[in-house]
């Protein structure tokens, strides 16, 4: 069972969802409930591999041992004869390490939350839960996904099922905010598969290369011995190209044995060809960077959120954007090692970039929800910035900052989505004095507002401390642009308490008085959602040893790439 | 002495061309087929499209009886027919099945049609001119010798020329007086080119060595520009720029089924001769000056012009028959991404991506011909029927993102193959031209993305106008043809090996 636990993850929802296609129109109320059933066990499951995911000294962790991974599945699942190119060979291949571990909980985590959320969902309620159910297998299937083809499979997979649940459940400009939101990301992935095409032409797998080859009997383990051989003869350039088995396989893409001798890619192959290799970073690094999103390339945010209904905005914010910044992490930086190194300041001041610019747009959003759009725009730069520090801080803090930016985001969203329900209206300056009217609701948007700003004691404050430590520390950032990036948590506090100051805080006021009988304090399922994510980001602020145990050796084998 | 050699020499080749009648089966099937229809016709006039469309039915199967023979009987030394005229190959076979597919599913979709039905067009004459484009299809794709390879293609122009009229309004007659015209001009151009190949040669045969080196020997500019204008008529037949203009008009104007057919198997027979070509020409380097030009570097030109102009300016396109002839083009281009790549996997590529294309296609045309009970081929009136149908929907997403080339439809995997055999080619050539034809084309992706997705926007995102006055019928049979052309599309890319397995033994 232990072993199918990733599987069951994404297959899961894909399950439920056939039923529910299956399913009469009529049965709306079933729909919701297989919905929350499914995410509330894809939660319990994540919950298990969090608990079970092992994390004594010299336990496996993953990153470039194809065999360190926890919970890994691999069965072949193409294979092509190219003739005198060589073989191709897709695998179906999931596995944890700690740079997907949390994200794994996370993404359980806010599916649930999203699937309560959803529960107000009243037209079409089939095709949404449908959806929303394929959405949830796809975005699991991004972050344990350890073969490239596999992982924009399902990078792509989720592009549908997201801009039907903008464009058919969004707001007024609905159909603008979905086809934008998918065109950048296309745009972006577009960039990922010109990345991947290149690599996996370049790239073998020893093991099967080996076996192709006649260096392996059938039966005969392949030990290292036989891979150093491999290796070596591929250099040598006596390997027959016909026995090449090329691969997408993420691990075998950061060995630089494993590269044809004359590919372009290839790692130390002279002066020459460093272009190549620096535009494929590029174009990787970009790509993930409009899904993460980094300015310029964040413009589709604000709209898609600001459209999306309160849900999809919550698993807009509290997953999709995490594949951006675990593509970094996972692809561009650890296939790519000296070009990360090379280009660490540029991706930093891309990362600050995003901090300062996000922040000052928060600042002068007269829109509550596109205030917390972009307040997820500067926050997405930490982790571009612990990730580009390259030190254990920042990678630990990114990898943090990520999970508790899921959270909050989650929280925050939830939050806009409660006055919306009520008042159908987010424009700040038409509230003012909200605590008397709705005083528990204000006190958990205190909750959720300390903590993104950045509050000793809460998650948020964890991420962005570890980030800015990483990158004071780093060798390969100047100074300067760490310094910068320190502004960006006081224009956070800045954003974030004058919102609170001016919406919540003082005599109570709305712009329609008939709204004053619609403002209720918070229902059941709102104090769940609510209640649950405070608690969890006050846990993970006190005990960031939660997810920095299961984050650091991974991490450090992550840094090992950039040593080697 | 002389002439007893003569009478040798003669008895001689009329043995080998009685001994390749043997391998000319389906084709005279055909033919005789469509002659048979004619007078059939001439006898009992006006009989139903029912039987008529079977009649033409079971001589499809005849002739994939005999196509499957020929499969099975087939033997590498059996290749050369005719004096070389024509040449089979595993490659042609299997395209010849093809060929027989895309008219059986033209058959089927022009009886579908109500617009064409009620036009009531001479039915025996349609059925009996697709038939004799299939001849002349069956033919293209074994031909080796360039006076056969014109002979066969204006046995297709022809017929299509008349077909392309076949709704007999004032619209089709323009749509086929401009591709009368251009098709005209082409094929002189492309006789002019054949002509001026055969001077630098002295042989027709392209799988001659004596064409090879003959061109060799020649001036490099001089045989570039005579094999661009040898190849006109066959572009004109893909339609790719700059021999692309009669397209967007025909596939407005004429029947839809007529389309469909235009859009798959005549373009399927180009690529091929062109591959056939390209694979000669491509063994030259030409000189101008100091400069040295490949023959690819030419295509590669080509296929940028045609992915970028068909892909901006399908963005404009309101008209649904008309967004997909400028799909068509930027489809083009596309498939002459395999003939620049030039290598092993370009071959399988193309194979893999032209078989899709035929799925692809039909499924489109048939869809939009559902849809035209209703939306006169306007895509904006396709407003909110996905919701009412959403298994008619969902067939034009999964269709729309096959064109796109988005995962997880084999319209990605034959992309992706295509783009890895350029990268390939571009591995070995170190040629700038093919990396920038490999980003441009992988970009160009999005703008597709932008105008195939305008369907299904409309099925989905928009509500029904209430009430939908016209009533759109959905028959069993649409649903069973719909799963037949889009389950495939689907299952291709996640058992990929199990076609290309297919596709490799076509050596």
């Amino acid at each position: 069972m232990q072993n199918y636990l990733l599987s069951i993850l994404i297959f899961l929802p894909l399950g439920a969802m056939v039923g529910i296609l299956c399913l009469p129109n009529s049965q709306k109320k079933t729909f919701k409930i297989i919905t929350l059933l499914v995410t509330g066990l894809q939660l319990l499951v994540s919950l298990v591999i969090y608990a079970t995911y092992a994390v004594s000294k010299g336990s496996p962790a993953g990153v470039y041992h194809t065999s360190g991974f926890q919970f890994a599945e691999r069965v072949e699942w193409i294979r092509l004869d190219l003739g005198n190119l060589g073989q191709l060979s897709i695998d179906y291949w999931l596995g944890v390490d700690g740079l997907n571990v949390m994200l794994v909980v996370l993404t359980g985590l806010v599916m649930f939350v999203g699937a309560i959320a959803s529960w107000q969902i009243q037209t079409k309620v089939k095709g949404y839960f449908a959806l929303y159910l394929l959405l949830s297998s796809s975005l699991m299937g991004c972050f344990v996904a350890l073969d490239f083809f596999l992982f924009y499979l399902f990078f792509e997979f989720m592009l549908l099922p997201m801009y039907f649940l903008i464009g058919i459940w969004g707001g007024e400009r609905r159909e603008y905010a979905s086809i934008k939101f998918f065109i950048y990301t296309l745009f972006g992935s577009l960039l990922i598969l010109i990345a991947m095409i290149a690599l996996y032409l370049s790239v073998i797998d020893p093991h099967k290369t080996a076996r192709q080859a006649g260096l392996a009997e059938k039966s005969q383990v392949i030990d290292n011995q036989i891979l150093t051989k491999t290796q070596d003869k591929l250099a040598e350039g006596t390997l027959p190209a016909n026995n090449r088995v090329h691969t997408f396989g993420l691990p075998m893409m950061m060995d630089k044995a494993n590269y044809l001798p004359n590919a372009s890619l290839q790692p130390n192959s002279g002066s020459e060809t460093w272009t190549m290799r620096a535009l494929i970073f590029w174009a990787l690094l970009l790509g993930f960077a409009i899904k993460l999103p980094i300015v310029p390339f964040h413009t589709w945010l604000p709209d898609a959120h600001v459209e999306a209904p309160t849900p999809v905005s919550v698993v807009l914010a509290g997953v999709l954007l995490k594949i951006g910044g675990y593509g970094i992490l996972r692809i561009a930086y650890s296939i790519f090692p000296d070009m990360a190194i090379e280009y660490a300041s540029w991706v930093a001041s891309l990362g600050v970039l995003a901090i300062i610019y996000g922040a000052l747009n928060a600042l002068a959003m007269a829109d509550l929800k596109k205030m917390v759009a972009y307040s997820s725009v500067s926050h997405m730069g930490f982790v571009l910035l612990g990730v580009a520090s390259l030190t254990a801080e920042g990678v630990n803090g990114a990898i943090f900052q990520m999970f508790s930016h899921g959270i909050l985001s989650a929280m925050l969203f939830i939050i806009v989505g409660v006055l919306y329900d009520r008042t159908h209206d987010r424009q700040i300056e038409h509230y003012r004095g909200l605590s008397q009217a709705m005083p528990y609701f204000t006190g958990l948007v205190m909750i959720a507002f300390f903590a993104s700003l950045g509050l000793p004691g809460f998650s948020g404050f964890i991420g962005e401390v570890f980030t800015l430590l990483g990158s004071f520390k780093s060798t390969k950032i100047a100074i300067g642009i760490s310094v910068v990036a320190v502004g960006g948590i006081v224009l956070g506090a800045a954003y974030f308490l004058w919102t609170l100051q001016r919406m919540f805080l003082g005599k109570f006021w709305v712009k329609d008085a008939q709204w004053k009988t619609q403002l209720h304090d918070l229902y059941p399922a709102e104090w769940l959602m609510l209640g649950g994510l405070a608690a969890a980001t006050l846990v993970f602020g006190l005990f960031p040893s939660l997810v920095f145990n299961l984050t650091s050796q991974s991490v450090e084998v992550f840094l090992g790439l950039f040593v080697k | 002495m002389f002439s007893k050699n003569l009478v040798s020499e003669l008895s001689n080749q009329l043995n080998q061309i009685l001994d390749s009648l043997v391998w000319v089966y389906p084709e005279l099937v055909l033919a005789g087929w469509f002659l048979g229809i004619l007078l059939l016709d001439l006898v009992w006039r006006n009989l139903p499209y029912r039987i008529l469309a079977g009649i033409t039915g079971l001589g499809l199967g005849l002739t994939a009886v005999l196509v499957y023979r020929q499969f099975v009987d087939f033997q590498p030394l059996s290749g050369n027919l005719f004096l070389g005229m024509l040449q089979l190959s595993p490659a042609a076979i299997y395209f010849k099945f093809i060929f027989l597919l895309c008219i059986a599913c033209t058959v089927l979709l022009a009886g579908r049609s109500r617009l064409f039905r009620r036009t009531k067009p001479p039915y025996a004459e349609f059925l009996a001119l697709l038939l004799a484009m299939g001849l002349g299809l069956h033919l293209l794709a074994m031909s080796v010798n360039l006076l056969m390879i014109y002979l066969s293609l204006e046995v297709v122009s022809l017929s299509s020329y008349i077909l392309a009229a076949f709704h007999f309004n004032q619209k089709a007659s323009e749509g086929s007086i401009k591709y009368l015209l251009f098709g005209a001009f082409s094929s002189g151009v492309m006789l002019y080119g054949m002509s001026l190949l055969y001077g630098f040669c002295g042989t027709l045969q392209i799988t001659d060595n004596q064409f090879v080196t003959g061109l060799a020997q020649a001036d490099g500019m001089a045989v570039l520009v005579a094999g661009f204008l040898a190849m006109a008529g066959l572009l004109f037949k893909i339609s790719a720029l700059p021999f692309h203009l009669w397209t967007p008009d025909v596939y407005q104007a004429s029947p839809t089924a007529v389309v469909a057919f235009f859009a798959t198997a005549p373009k399927i027979a180009g690529v091929l001769v062109l591959w056939q070509f390209s694979q000669v020409l491509g063994k030259i380097d030409f000189w101008l000056g100091n400069v040295k030009v490949e023959w690819t570097d030419l295509l590669a030109v080509l296929a940028i012009l045609t992915i970028i102009f068909g892909n901006f300016s399908a963005l404009w396109q309101t008209q649904a028959k008309r967004m997909l002839a400028y799909s068509a083009i930027a489809h083009a281009g596309f498939l002459l991404i395999p003939l620049v790549a030039a290598n092993e996997l370009g071959r399988q590529s193309l194979f893999f991506y032209l078989t899709v294309y035929v799925l692809m296609n039909f499924g489109a045309f048939w869809l939009v011909e559902l849809m035209s009970q209703v939306a006169d081929y306007q895509i904006k009136s396709y407003e909110g029927w996905g919701n009412a149908y959403p298994i008619l929907g969902l067939g034009f997403l999964v269709v729309m993102i096959a064109l796109t080339g988005l995962p997880p439809t084999a319209g990605f995997t034959a992309k992706l193959l295509i783009f890895s055999a350029l990268w390939e080619a571009y591995q070995s050539s170190q040629n700038q031209l093919l990396l920038v034809l490999w980003v441009v084309g992988l970009l160009n992706t999005v703008v597709a993305l932008y105008y195939y997705l305008k369907i299904p926007f409309y099925l989905f995102l928009r509500p029904l106008p209430t009430p939908p006055n016209p009533i759109l019928t959905v028959r069993k049979l649409d649903y069973a043809w719909l799963i037949l052309l889009i389950f495939p599309l689907i299952f291709w890319f996640f058992k990929t090996d199990w076609l290309m397995a297919m596709l490799k033994m076509l050596v």
